[in-house]
């Protein structure tokens, strides 16, 4: 049964209460909170994913105000992870995006049975492409537009690698905007579903764009590796897609990843699993069409050499 | 005097033609390192060696002369990996 199944009262009733269960992908979590902005973005954006079973979750996350005098002066909002507040509280309009970023945290600090890359991860015909890039690369935002485009989303933020057989495991969520690329997509697509746009953050304005449906259903289906492509957007250049040899590629992304020196010879053996079998690119971009077209391209030719 | 791996290491590697990442299970770090520094490693997976034995050896596989250029070049490379801790010299 998926989250849609609920009524919205029974949602918040779960919300407000015990916690509600919800899966994404291999992880199960319980997000308890009273505040009603958080419910209804939440609703908004994940209601196509099932319901998890408790009491048993992966993460137990909740959005409260913090117990201190400052709540009554600047209204602000605490995330707690199995009671605990990893970060500092944030003023309470920011809820909603700090809940975004506090499952993030939630996974990149626990799950250690995975080697964990800062990259999205997106498949077409059966090759998954890994995007390592630093923040301002256009790294979501291109994640954006292939995802409207037929890409299956994996991750827009982490690539989860299983350590047995370096596949991709899937955490379809919704994409993290910010700032300008929040009005380039909702122009790009007017049918998708955004949550309201949160401004002044850490971030600058930020928005979430809901993961497609087709994606979040196939949650449990790993990809196989097919593509490294390390993408930079810059206004006015012309398409150039360079390839990178394997060697290269892979040292750049064990820079990428959360926990490569963390796991040892089996960090080396996931990620050499997967770059032997990626083309590795980088990809300089400044008009969203060809950088689809180049994308499918690629994604035809993957693994070939 | 013998060049060897150092003990442990089981020298996971991934490689293009013109150069290898290497794990280093002794430091846990990934090193990435020439194609010819990879050879000799390869060379010293199999056997144990000493400089001259590898420099003739290399000398056929690369097609080059076993001159003082190669030679200087094959004792720096061994040099560097044993820096790295990945091999070890010891008298025979």
């Amino acid at each position: 049964m998926n989250i849609s199944a609920l009524p919205p009262a029974e949602l918040r009733r779960r919300l407000r209460s015990d916690g509600l269960y919800f899966r994404t992908g291999a992880f199960t979590t319980c997000l308890r909170t009273r505040l009603e902005p958080v419910a209804s973005s939440f609703s908004l954006l994940y209601n196509d994913y099932p319901l998890g079973d408790g009491p048993y979750a992966d993460f137990h996350v909740e959005l409260a105000p913090p117990r201190n005098w400052r709540r009554w002066i600047r209204p602000q909002i605490a995330f707690l992870s199995d009671g605990n507040a990893p970060f500092k509280p944030l003023p309470r309009d920011q809820a909603f995006p700090m809940f975004e970023w506090g499952l993030n945290w939630c996974v990149s600090s626990q799950a250690h049975h995975y080697l964990m890359i800062h990259a999205a991860v997106i498949e077409k015909n059966g090759a998954a492409a890994i995007l390592p890039a630093p923040p301002g690369s256009g790294k979501s935002t291109l994640c954006a537009v292939l995802i409207q485009h037929g890409w299956r989303l994996l991750s827009d933020e982490l690539t989860l690698i299983r350590r047995s057989d370096s596949r991709l495991i899937p955490l379809p969520r919704p994409v993290s905007l910010k700032n300008a690329s929040i009005e380039v997509m909702k122009r790009y697509a007017p049918n998708a579903v955004f949550s309201p746009s949160v401004h002044d953050t850490i971030k600058g304005t930020v928005a979430q764009m809901k993961a497609p449906a087709t994606s979040v259903a196939r949650a449990d289906e790993p990809a196989h590796p097919g593509l490294i492509v390390f993408p930079r957007y810059e206004a006015g250049a012309p398409l150039a897609l360079t390839p990178v040899p394997r060697t290269r590629a892979f040292m750049r992304v064990a820079d990428n990843a959360f926990n490569y020196a963390q796991l040892g010879s089996a960090g080396f053996d996931a990620l050499a699993g997967v770059v032997r079998h990626s083309d590795c690119y980088d990809f300089r971009y400044s008009v969203i069409d060809e950088a689809i077209q180049a994308f499918d391209r690629l994604s035809m030719q993957a693994g070939r050499s | 005097m013998k060049w060897r791996l150092r003990e442990g290491q089981a020298l996971r590697m991934l490689s293009t033609d013109d150069e290898s990442v290497i794990y280093n299970d002794h430091s846990g770090d990934t090193h990435l390192v020439s194609a010819a520094a990879a050879s000799l490693l390869q060379r010293l997976q199999q056997s144990d060696a000493d400089t001259a034995s590898l420099l003739t050896a290399c000398a056929a596989e690369w097609e080059l002369e076993a001159d003082e250029e190669l030679d200087a070049t094959i004792r720096e490379l061994l040099t560097e990996l044993d820096s790295l801790g990945l091999i070890e010299a010891y008298l025979s």
